[in-house]
């Protein structure tokens, strides 16, 4: 845009929203804000909500497998939790209790929320990022499914342009590539051929024949 | 996990998955192109293999670009897999004998005869076509058809291209069919050509054609006499058209049969069934059959006779369907009472001239009905283009249904592999450009905008470049390839389908089936290698076996191509009573010439370069045309004894330890 006003003589449908400067860095300056305070009470929801929405912006992972992980997650945290509900509920305060254990002083009809909470001001750091991750990974890959499911139609439609910058096909992975490596093997040694009968796999051992 | 329904293995897919096709897609024609070692061979013989192991498919091969290793690599398939392997090859550039590579491969070269089978006017059209020609030479073609196939009629007739052989061991005589090559170049001198002609007689005429009356017998007769007079009236006029294309067919028939490029007597029918390479028996015995036709060598010879073994094939596949029509075939479409056979063309256009790939043409239109499976591969799809016209390549790829090519390397053929994976709809992003100015004109510029504008485009599925771009690499063997295939639809994604934006063609690593491993050495292991030679001679004495069963199928497909009309008498009366009346020809009887017996010929038949002309060769038919005709020579029964890969004589030979004795 020119320094004194501007035409824009394009001829679009869409048009980037009218924004000025000013409500761009008060919204900016909004999120954050609001992401900070995230982050130091939650780290760990913040962790691993950044590696899924990574995962999911740069790799192609399909949304439904953040709903299956958050399930898992979910099963797992509440296992190592002990089995305890409430304790596992208490994990992702852990960061709270941590900072603010002054706050939260034991009383007698301390609610058992906070009582573990208070047991786990008491814990080292290792264990607090331990409780944080299994207890705020769940509601982080919630977080993600619905944040894939916000950003897919927009994806969709910028994948049908032609061009590896637009697409939204999956790239190739780790565990694609070993499976490349097994099938290769087993194509070349004939896995997919019918055996052959009795009397000529014999006769072909001497040739190496996979199916002798 | 194994597939139910038999599948062609390629390779992998974009995310590893393997890429296959049903077998019962892959029924018309499979060309692979792909420039100097990119591994079309490999894959070629990985689906010949594949379809030979689960459907039991026979293979004839046609390499233009023969080396030990592939033909080691076809003997060890036609070993694992049980069925017979012939070996048809050239004799080496620099001299030297033939060397087997293979402990299963025969110890001598096969044998092949082009045009052993089939009436005069089709074997004549097989040899002339085989020649490359142009529109101004129809003239001389069609004399030269006309000539050939009147002499070949004329031999069949009078029994000249059967000889006499008598066993040195018990003397007693038997009866072979001659090369017809030889029997044609005798017959192109006019003045033996006319004295056969006059051996003719109705009776000899109603042997061949058993329907025939007399007096249509005797007016067939006087015409084929006719002509064969006014032929050597005409040829004996230098300037005349008849008389340059006798030449021209003496002189192609003559370096064929004196070139040094074949082994002696290797373009002959022979006398060893197990050595004999029978198309129509390869096909309905599933075996593998393999010429080696070094164009690089013997560009004119491996042309020629590339050419007459697909016109052989096509003869053939003519026989097979009228035999079809006739059995009852249930199941799928298309199915056939014999296994299918791959026919498999390596370097295609390393012999392609208009001959060979009219032949290829009219095979890939004919066959696929039939079972014929063609699989060809090409290193530049630049040489078909340039034969004739340029029209070849074009239909060539009008009758393919699956193109795969592995890496090339001119933008042409890029473009031709673009245009066969069809036209898709894409959308290409347009970047927008933001022009901004002011009523001074001051600080204008312009600037990327933010939106990105998609703009629909016809586009080939594969883009141009794409192939150019496939990676071969001899380090890691990764062969990269794209595969387009019309069956059941036109597609080029074969893994992550649907396709789509961004989906619209594979790359694909190509991964062959059951390939030897590197360095294989077939002779490594002696006991494997007597192993191997016992199984070789097995299947020598099941193909025996085979032919002197006269229930099989091989025995009724030979009975239909030399079935014969009724005799006359069987015709009902309502068809012979309005006969034409007989018409008064005086008939000459040929002059009786006493001529004395041609000394017995030797077991082992002349070599092609001692071959001539012999004037005593007719008169050993003039004395059996003294014979009544049904003392004339008849072809000899294959012999099913203890040794029956013996040559063909009633007294079996003691066995002895030597390779040859199984053959």
């Amino acid at each position: 845009m020119g320094l004194f006003g501007s035409t824009d003589n394009t001829e679009h449908e869409r048009k980037p929203a009218d924004r000025s400067p000013t409500n761009t860095l008060q919204r900016a300056t909004v999120i954050a804000a609001a992401a900070l305070v995230v982050t130091c009470l939650f780290p760990g929801y913040t962790a691993v909500l950044i590696a899924a929405i990574g995962a999911y912006e740069v790799r192609r992972v399909r949304r439904w497998w953040f709903g299956v992980w958050a399930a898992v997650t979910s099963v797992i945290g509440w296992a190592l939790a002990g089995a305890s509900l409430t304790q596992w509920m208490a994990w992702p305060l852990s960061q709270i209790g941590h900072t603010f254990a002054w706050i939260l002083a034991p009383a007698p009809e301390a609610n058992p929320i906070v009582m573990s909470i208070n047991e786990i001001a008491e814990s080292s750091l290792l264990s607090l990022v331990w409780m944080q991750l299994w207890g705020c990974a769940p509601a982080a890959l919630l977080t993600t499914v619905i944040f894939a499911s916000w950003r897919s139609h927009s994806r969709n439609i910028r994948g049908q342009i032609e061009g590896p910058e637009h697409t939204n096909r999956r790239p190739v992975g780790i565990l694609d590539r070993r499976r490349r490596d097994r099938e290769r093997h087993r194509i070349a040694a004939g896995h997919y051929l019918t055996p052959p009968p009795e009397p000529a796999a014999a006769a072909a051992t001497h040739d190496g024949n996979p199916h002798a | 996990m194994k597939r139910h329904e038999p599948e062609v293995l390629l390779g992998t897919g974009t995310y590893g998955h393997p890429v296959s096709k049903p077998m019962n897609l892959m029924k018309k024609n499979v060309l692979i192109v792909g420039t100097t070692r990119t591994g079309k061979t490999r894959l070629a013989n990985s689906i010949a293999r594949q379809q030979s192991h689960e459907l039991g498919c026979g293979q004839l091969i046609l390499n233009f670009k023969p080396e030990p290793g592939f033909v080691a690599e076809k003997a060890r398939d036609a070993h694992r897999m049980g069925r017979s392997f012939l070996h048809f090859t050239m004799a080496p550039k620099g001299g030297g004998g033939f060397v087997r590579s293979h402990p299963y491969e025969p110890p001598v070269p096969c044998n092949y005869d082009p045009l052993d089978r089939s009436n005069g006017a089709t074997r004549a059209r097989m040899l002339i076509d085989s020649v490359a020609h142009d529109d101004a030479s129809d003239v001389y073609r069609r004399n030269a058809i006309e000539v050939t196939a009147l002499a070949w009629d004329i031999a069949a007739i009078t029994g000249y291209d059967y000889q006499t052989m008598r066993n040195p061991d018990t003397g007693q005589a038997t009866v072979r069919r001659r090369r017809s090559l030889q029997v044609l170049l005798e017959l192109l001198d006019m003045n033996l050509l006319e004295q056969q002609a006059q051996l003719m007689n109705p009776e000899l005429l109603q042997r061949l054609h058993p329907h025939l009356g007399t007096a249509e017998a005797e007016s067939k007769v006087a015409e084929l006499r006719s002509r064969a007079l006014s032929i050597k009236e005409d040829s004996n006029h230098r300037a005349s058209v008849m008389s340059s294309a006798i030449a021209d067919t003496r002189s192609i028939v003559s370096s064929f049969l004196n070139s040094s490029a074949f082994y002696p007597q290797s373009l002959a029918s022979g006398n060893r069934p197990a050595l004999r390479i029978d198309i129509m028996r390869a096909i309905v015995r599933g075996e593998i059959v393999l010429f080696s036709l070094s164009a690089a060598d013997y560009q004119q010879e491996a042309a020629m006779l590339g050419s007459m073994i697909l016109l052989d094939l096509q003869n053939t596949v003519s026989t097979l369907r009228e035999y079809q029509s006739h059995a009852k075939v249930s199941g799928q479409p298309d199915a056939t009472p014999w296994p299918p056979l791959i026919v498999q063309i390596e370097e295609l256009g390393t012999a392609a001239n208009p001959a060979s790939a009219k032949a290829l043409i009219g095979l890939l239109n004919k066959s696929a009905d039939v079972g014929i499976r063609p699989v060809t591969s090409t290193q530049s799809l630049s040489d078909i283009r340039g034969i004739g016209d340029g029209t070849y390549l074009q239909r060539v790829i009008a009758l393919t249904d699956d193109l795969i090519s592995l890496q090339l390397g001119e933008s042409v053929d890029d473009e031709e592999i673009s245009r066969f994976s069809g036209s898709v709809t894409k959308k290409i992003a347009t970047a927008e450009t933001e022009v901004s100015n002011n009523r001074w004109s001051l600080f204008t510029g312009a600037r990327q905008a933010r939106t990105v504008r998609p703009k629909d485009t016809e586009m080939p599925r594969i883009p141009v470049g794409t192939v150019q771009s496939l990676r071969s690499s001899d380090e890691d063997d990764v062969r990269e390839m794209v595969w387009t295939s019309k069956t059941p639809a036109l597609r080029s994604v074969h893994t992550h389908g649907p396709e789509g934006p961004n989906n619209w063609h594979e790359t694909i690593e190509m991964v062959p089936v059951g390939e030897p491993p590197l360095g294989y050495d077939p002779f490594e292991d002696p006991d494997s290698v007597a192993e191997t030679a016992a199984a070789a001679a097995q299947a020598a004495r099941a193909l025996g076996n085979d032919m002197a069963d006269a229930t099989s199928m091989l025995h009724k497909l030979h009975q239909l191509s030399n079935t014969k009309l009724k005799s006359i008498g069987d015709i009902p009366t309502h068809f012979t009573e309005l006969e034409e009346p007989i018409l008064d020809v005086s008939i000459t009887d040929p002059a009786d010439i006493d001529v004395p017996l041609p000394p017995e010929p030797d077991a082992e038949p002349e070599p092609a370069h001692k071959s001539e002309v012999i004037p005593e060769a007719n008169k050993s038919h003039t004395t059996s045309q003294k014979r009544s005709p049904s003392t004339l020579p008849t072809p000899p029964a294959p012999t099913s004894e203890s040794n029956p890969f013996a040559r063909s004589t009633p007294a079996p030979r003691p066995p002895v330890a030597d390779d040859m004795d199984d053959f």
